[in-house]
């Protein structure tokens, strides 16, 4: 299974070709961070996040940030997070299942005394 | 595209009875936003139904959803890499002009950066990449079987 990283609304697969460092940067990228805003959330250099965003661009074979975004998405390295919302959605419905039933048998036996 | 529109006004009709808070299209219950949205969306549609894409370069991009054919155009030139200038080059116009076309789809989208525009344009798939990856990786998957055979 390939580990997945979640920043904002986006999500990123390792395993894929570009290391950690490379996609948590990508990530922040993509919600439209600049390299100095995210090296101060990272308590980094912003030449270490321009590296790294130089290094990933490089593996992807374009020359552009903005390119570097698209060919990531088109490749689904990093894809928006419409999948982690609906394991969200359908394990909140599993917990909240139980009390539900709970709740019917409940009913079910006020009935059954009436 | 008429029975559409009767369809739609009836709707309406039907909407503006009191105490209805909610009303159907064809047996679905939506509230009144969810209808203003789909109205919205359908015209929009129907508006944009002969020409809808266009291409550049490996990516397809969808008129109609949102962003205009200039911005559109230049959205796609900025997804394969290209600068404002080089895309200002290309299309004859001045770099401030693209600068400015850009600026608006970054409004429209409610975006800031143009790698966060890309991002968010592809997410709502104004714009698709073509994978030009079956036909490299067929003949080099034969390939690799054949280097796991011998």
């Amino acid at each position: 299974m390939e580990e997945t990283i979640i920043s904002g609304d986006w999500q990123g697969f390792l395993g894929r070709g570009l290391a950690l460092r490379e996609i948590q940067f990508l990530l922040l990228l993509a919600q439209g961070l600049t390299a100095k805003e995210i090296a101060k959330g990272f308590g980094l250099a912003p030449s270490t996040v321009v590296k790294r965003l130089s290094n990933a661009m490089f593996k992807l074979g374009v020359h552009r940030q903005s390119a570097m975004v698209a060919e990531a998405m088109k490749r689904q390295i990093i894809c928006p997070v419409c999948v982690a919302l609906a394991a969200v959605i359908v394990i909140k419905s599993m917990v909240d299942d139980q009390p539900a039933f709970q709740n019917r048998r409940l009913s079910d036996r006020r009935i059954a005394t009436r | 595209m008429t029975s559409r529109r009767f369809k739609t006004a009836g709707c309406l009709i039907g909407a503006s009875q009191p105490g209805s808070q909610e009303i159907g299209i064809d047996g679905e219950k939506l509230s009144l936003m969810q209808l203003g949205d789909r109205l919205y969306w359908e015209n929009n549609r129907e508006v944009h139904s002969m020409e809808s894409t266009i291409k550049s370069g490996t990516w397809i991009g969808h008129l109609g959803r949102g962003l205009a054919r200039r911005e559109l155009q230049f959205l796609l030139s900025v997804a394969q890499g290209l600068t404002a200038k080089q895309i200002a080059r290309s299309f004859d116009v001045e770099p401030g002009t693209v600068v400015k076309r850009i600026s608006n789809a970054m409004f429209k989208l409610g975006v800031h950066r143009q790698t966060a525009l890309v991002a968010e344009a592809m997410r709502r798939e104004i714009i698709v990449g073509m994978s030009e990856s079956p036909n490299p990786q067929g003949p080099a998957g034969e390939s690799n079987d054949g280097v796991f055979i011998a």
